[in-house]
């Protein structure tokens, strides 16, 4: 395995798709960063990462931010994409507290077919639990 | 890398491997040391049950160079586990 890293073009800047955004609410509506970031989520640009057509898109606030300045995960989510392959979201905010990036992985590394109404959207929650996420009671 | 049946794969192509490993490229990490320390972590957990419970993605954590790390993994098939997220502290 190689340790060279190749340079990682973000695509372009862009506005969020109404897609992407209901899916990001939803998943900020179960993080305590809500309050902070709901109102702002809308009006974000973001650029598309280098991940074989899954999905992942980058925050831009203004400026480029190196991974060095990623902080956290808020909140993660999960659903089955439409071939019925698992797709897990994680969503990050950089030191600051800022939106960071939408992780967006297929577990098969196949690209995204499409993201499923939010009503389809589990949220995940583990507790600090490694492994397999608990059972829901 | 295999362990216990399963092979372990960090993603297909350059860039899903580059996607997969920037937190710690960032952080200065050799991603081989990285996927040797996951694999070695992995092994008591393996073979992965498929499908895995609810369909959801095995969340381990491991310690580089003094860096604790997370990753996730999915065990694609009972030859297959895909570690598609390292994310460093």
């Amino acid at each position: 395995m190689s340790d060279a890293s190749p340079v990682r073009k973000l695509g372009p800047l862009r506005d969020l798709r109404a897609d992407e955004l209901a899916i990001i609410k939803k998943m900020l509506a179960a993080s305590p960063f809500e309050a902070k970031l709901a109102p702002q989520v809308s009006a974000m640009k973001v650029q598309e990462m280098p991940d074989g057509g899954m999905g992942s898109i980058k925050f831009f606030n203004g400026r480029p931010r190196s991974e060095l300045e990623y902080g956290k995960e808020i909140a993660e989510a999960a659903f089955k994409d439409a071939d019925g392959v698992p797709v897990s979201l994680s969503l990050r905010v950089d030191k600051a507290g800022d939106l960071f990036e939408l992780d967006v992985w297929k577990v098969d590394f196949s690209p995204l077919i499409g993201y499923p109404d939010p009503e389809d959207l589990e949220i995940v929650e583990r507790h600090g639990q490694l492994g397999f996420p608990p059972q829901k009671s | 890398m295999r362990g216990r049946g399963q092979v372990i794969v960090f993603g297909q192509d350059t860039n899903q491997i580059s996607h997969a490993f920037r937190h710690t490229d960032v952080l200065g990490l050799d991603r081989a040391e990285v996927a040797d320390a996951i694999t070695r972590n992995l092994q008591p957990y393996l073979p992965l049950p498929v499908p895995p419970p609810r369909d959801f993605i095995f969340m381990g954590r491991v310690t580089v160079r003094g860096l604790e790390l997370s990753y996730q993994a999915y065990p694609l098939s009972e030859e297959l586990v895909n570690v598609g997220r390292i994310t460093g502290p």
